[in-house]
């Protein structure tokens, strides 16, 4: 049992909400069959808001698409719907110095110079590195690769690359380091890793682990600071105090490198901050993770609830109990799969889909201005797999570490 | 393969197993079947538990109290005193001096009968009755050492927690007669209580306008332990019918199904405010109350009423501990917009402490044990001076219970009544060689 149901009630649930409910919506309304790439902004009942789209959802749909060809159903049209949008933004690969743009019209005019952070290309990184595998062309896991480095360069030593402003409590931060920042290169290389030895990547994936558990981590307080000074070191102002739901999504990211390396102490760790992290951030009077500790010392919150950060502790916790049996990640599993089936799916209001953003209790709101084609998308298929393979190993927990 | 090595095999080796049950309430979780009998707690055997309850109770806190505080010459308590006994000054409060008989009459007559505790209480008892009011008036708030009123009347809290002592002095045989005084100050307190005039202005509310006669939970609250205690030694149709109200009131309107947490503040008619008075809840005195109709549930033999409020105290424990730093905040300003007061005060750990071992010596119920475990070693951890050089536990501190070099007050009620209360559990408990107490 697990969420309340069967394994295999699980395993037929996670199906019917990808392959009934999410799917064939993003098919119907969201996919640019004929321009390629995705129109993520569109209400619940399929009306397009407007038809643009932006280079993040480009490069996460990629790898969706991709993943979901590569590992769900290797159904040609998945990997149709990959190639359409990597035909699409690769138009507008910029130069070696600059960014994707932000956003382009449907028919792929660039409404903007480039974006100012790293998140847009890797985004697209992380989408044609699946992309490879999925169209046996090495070339995109190459392209992948030099547009890693080209992120992590501009990273350590543009000026004044994503400086934090000063506020009325604290000075600036001058070229920050962020934990958002080192979990998508992570989560990047892990995926590389897998389709390539790599010796370049392995100390990219070294260096993020060690960030993370090293320096973002905070003892003090047991959770994992978003921001530090570029040298490492903690921010001593406000902007040292802040903590968000990146920090819980990180730990499932470890924990999956850690799989690739089979290094279980790593792999604890990550679930006991995993673990801690939860424990803080849920919300004990209406249920599911709060969005930000915006003060840890002062306890000011973010209260709003998002559905990415529900799912993400949905994807660590399976993780947890997949590959340990540990009774704690059945717990916190079950406890948030409850809550998040209860608050987000749609069908309750006569829409499919989940809502994706919400206040703290999760009230409906007729409209919506854009369809989310990553986290739901990317919780559904791991854990789907994930249980697939629990199913086939009769319960025993994985032999990963053994 | 010995039996606890099969054990430790099984859990990590069996992914997915039966008894994963619907989450939400800790007591459903798996693995918090209530346990039978109970032989260790914090990582004690329930004796060595006991005695380091006797060291804090009898070695630690009486000694500084009998030295520093207590008057021996004029009675009452000075608790205006520094950590190393130095008196800032030797005044004296209404509240102190009711709680204080209450705690060295329950020490004589339910823990040590030595005859000096009695005489403390003696002493206060004679010194606070000169000051009773007439015509169901509240007594001053503060006095000299010598016992000249330095203030108006206070509060009704003065007049109860003198109440709650004189009931509990009642209990000596040679005192009886101070039941009734009891009695009586808890219907004159009731007759302004009803009152629609009745003003009580709720200084640590976040809410500026003033509720026109309102009703408190921590009027319930301290009005529900006093008749509760009064009915142990004697039935009366007046204080039974307290004590229903009482409960009626905190179970039946003060509680708010809305977000399952117990409101500070409503209207005269028990109806809740419309404004933000209905968003606040006072953790430390939701999770106090809720003992107190635990224990008043034991007096009922009201196993239902007993189980409904250690369900709400939980929900009221998890809603209020702090995850980063640990222990519980006091003050939840606002539900909605999480809001929260992060000071800490001892006596509200020491009220999840009273809680936890009731509901643990009641039923057995796990969740008890652990955050009974979990708030012992937090509050031994945090509270106790000893680590600083001194004798006794901080009373209040910041969010991080920082220690302060100087006080400003000891604390003679909450700090011993949970020593008391609580050794007295463990007595049961060892006596029943660890089996759960029948309700």
């Amino acid at each position: 049992m697990l969420g309340g149901r069967t394994i295999e009630e699980l395993r037929d649930r996670y199906r019917y909400d990808l392959f009934d409910d999410y799917l064939p919506f993003l098919d119907k309304y969201v996919i640019d069959h004929e321009y390629g790439g995705f129109m993520c902004t569109t209400d619940r009942d399929g009306t397009n808001i407007n038809t643009n789209k932006r280079t993040w959802y480009e490069g996460r749909g990629i790898w969706a698409y991709s993943y979901m060809y590569n590992h769900v159903d290797p159904a040609p049209k998945y990997l149709e719907v990959a190639r359409k949008s990597v035909e699409f933004i690769m138009k507008h690969k910029p130069p070696r110095d600059k960014f994707w743009p932000v956003g382009m019209t449907r028919e792929g005019k660039a409404l903007d110079d480039g974006d100012v952070n790293i998140y847009s290309d890797i985004f697209v990184a992380e989408g044609i590195q699946e992309y490879s595998k999925a169209s046996g062309e090495d070339k995109w896991w190459d392209e992948a690769r030099e547009i890693m480095f080209k992120c992590l360069d501009i990273y350590d030593n543009r000026p004044d690359y994503s400086n934090l402003s000063a506020t009325a409590n604290a000075p600036a931060v001058i070229r920050p380091r962020q934990v958002g920042h080192w979990f998508v290169l992570l989560r990047l290389g892990t995926q590389m890793l897998e389709k390539h030895d790599d010796p370049d990547i392995e100390s990219v994936v070294e260096r993020c682990i060690d960030a993370i558990i090293n320096y973002h981590y905070n003892p003090e307080f047991g959770l994992v600071n978003e921001y530090l000074n570029h040298d490492m070191s903690r921010i001593d102002s406000d902007y040292g105090q802040v903590a968000t739901g990146h920090g819980l999504e990180t730990m499932w990211i470890v924990m999956f490198e850690a799989l690739r390396r089979k290094d279980r102490t790593l792999f604890d760790r990550a679930g006991e901050i995993l673990k801690r992290s939860a424990e803080v951030f849920w919300d004990d009077v209406y249920g599911g993770f709060f969005a930000g500790l915006d003060h840890i010392d002062k306890n000011i919150w973010s209260i709003g609830k998002s559905l990415w950060l529900q799912e993400e502790v949905l994807i660590g916790t399976m993780c947890a109990v997949e590959h340990t049996g540990a009774q704690w990640a059945k717990d916190w599993y079950t406890k948030t799969y409850t809550y998040v089936l209860d608050k987000f799916p749609l069908k309750q209001y006569g829409y499919p889909i989940w809502i994706i953003y919400a206040d703290r209790k999760v009230t409906f709101e007729e409209h919506t201005d854009r369809v989310c084609n990553y986290h739901h998308h990317r919780h559904l298929m791991l854990n789907l797999l994930a249980i697939e393979r629990m199913i086939g190993r009769k319960g025993n927990v994985s032999d990963v570490f053994f | 393969m010995k039996r606890r090595a099969f054990l430790e095999t099984s859990a990590a080796t069996v992914v997915v197993s039966a008894g994963l049950s619907t989450p939400g309430r800790e007591q459903e979780r798996s693995g918090d079947a209530p346990t039978a009998v109970c032989t260790e707690l914090a990582g004690r055997t329930l004796a060595e538990l006991r005695e380091q309850y006797r060291y804090d109770l009898f070695d630690d806190f009486l000694p500084f109290m009998d030295r520093h505080v207590v008057d021996h010459e004029y009675g009452g308590f000075m608790c205006e005193t520094d950590r190393d006994g130095t008196n800032l000054t030797t005044d004296k409060r209404a509240w102190y001096e009711g709680r204080g008989i209450w705690v060295y009459s329950f020490l004589y007559n339910k823990v040590e009968p030595d005859s000096r505790y009695l005489d403390i209480a003696r002493q206060s008892v004679e010194f606070i009755l000169r000051h009773r009011p007439e015509g169901g008036g509240y007594w001053p708030g503060a006095y000299t050492r010598e016992g000249k009123a330095l203030t108006a009347d206070t509060d009704i809290y003065s007049n109860l927690f003198i109440a709650e002592g004189l009931q509990e002095f009642s209990k000596s045989p040679e005192n009886v007669e101070y039941w009734d005084m009891a009695k009586s100050i808890l219907e004159g307190c009731m007759r302004r209580y009803d009152s629609p005039g009745y003003e009580y202005p709720v200084t640590y509310a976040p809410v500026a306008t003033p509720v026109q006669a309102p009703r408190v939970l921590g009027h319930w609250m301290v009005l529900l332990r006093l008749a509760t205690q009064m009915l142990e030694n004697r039935s009366d149709p007046y204080v039974e019918g307290i004590a229903a109200r009482c409960v009626d009131a905190v179970m039946n309107h003060h509680f708010n199904p809305d977000f399952g947490l117990i409101n500070e503040v409503l209207n005269h008619d028990l109806s809740r405010p419309g404004d933000d008075y209905a968003q606040f809840v006072y953790t430390g005195h939701a999770i106090e109350t809720l003992w107190m109709v635990m224990y008043e549930a034991v007096r009922l033999h009201d196993r239902q009423l007993f189980d409904t409020a250690s369900e709400r105290f939980l929900r009221h424990v998890e809603v209020a501990w702090d995850d980063v730093y640990g222990g519980a905040f006091r003050s939840l300003d606002h539900v909605d917009r999480n809001i929260w007061k992060v000071d800490k005060v001892l006596w509200l750990q020491e009220e999840i402490l009273i809680g936890t071992m009731s509901a643990l010596e009641h039923t057995g119920a796990e969740w008890a044990k652990r955050w009974f475990e979990k708030d012992y070693a937090y509050v031994r951890d945090k509270y106790s001076l000893a680590q600083y050089g001194y004798p006794l536990w901080i009373i209040s501190a910041d969010r991080k219970v920082t220690f302060e070099e100087h006080t400003r007050r000891v604390e003679n009620f909450h700090h011993p009544r949970h020593l008391m209360l609580n050794l007295l559990a463990l007595d049961r408990m060892i006596g029943r060689g660890g089996r759960i107490a029948d309700l």
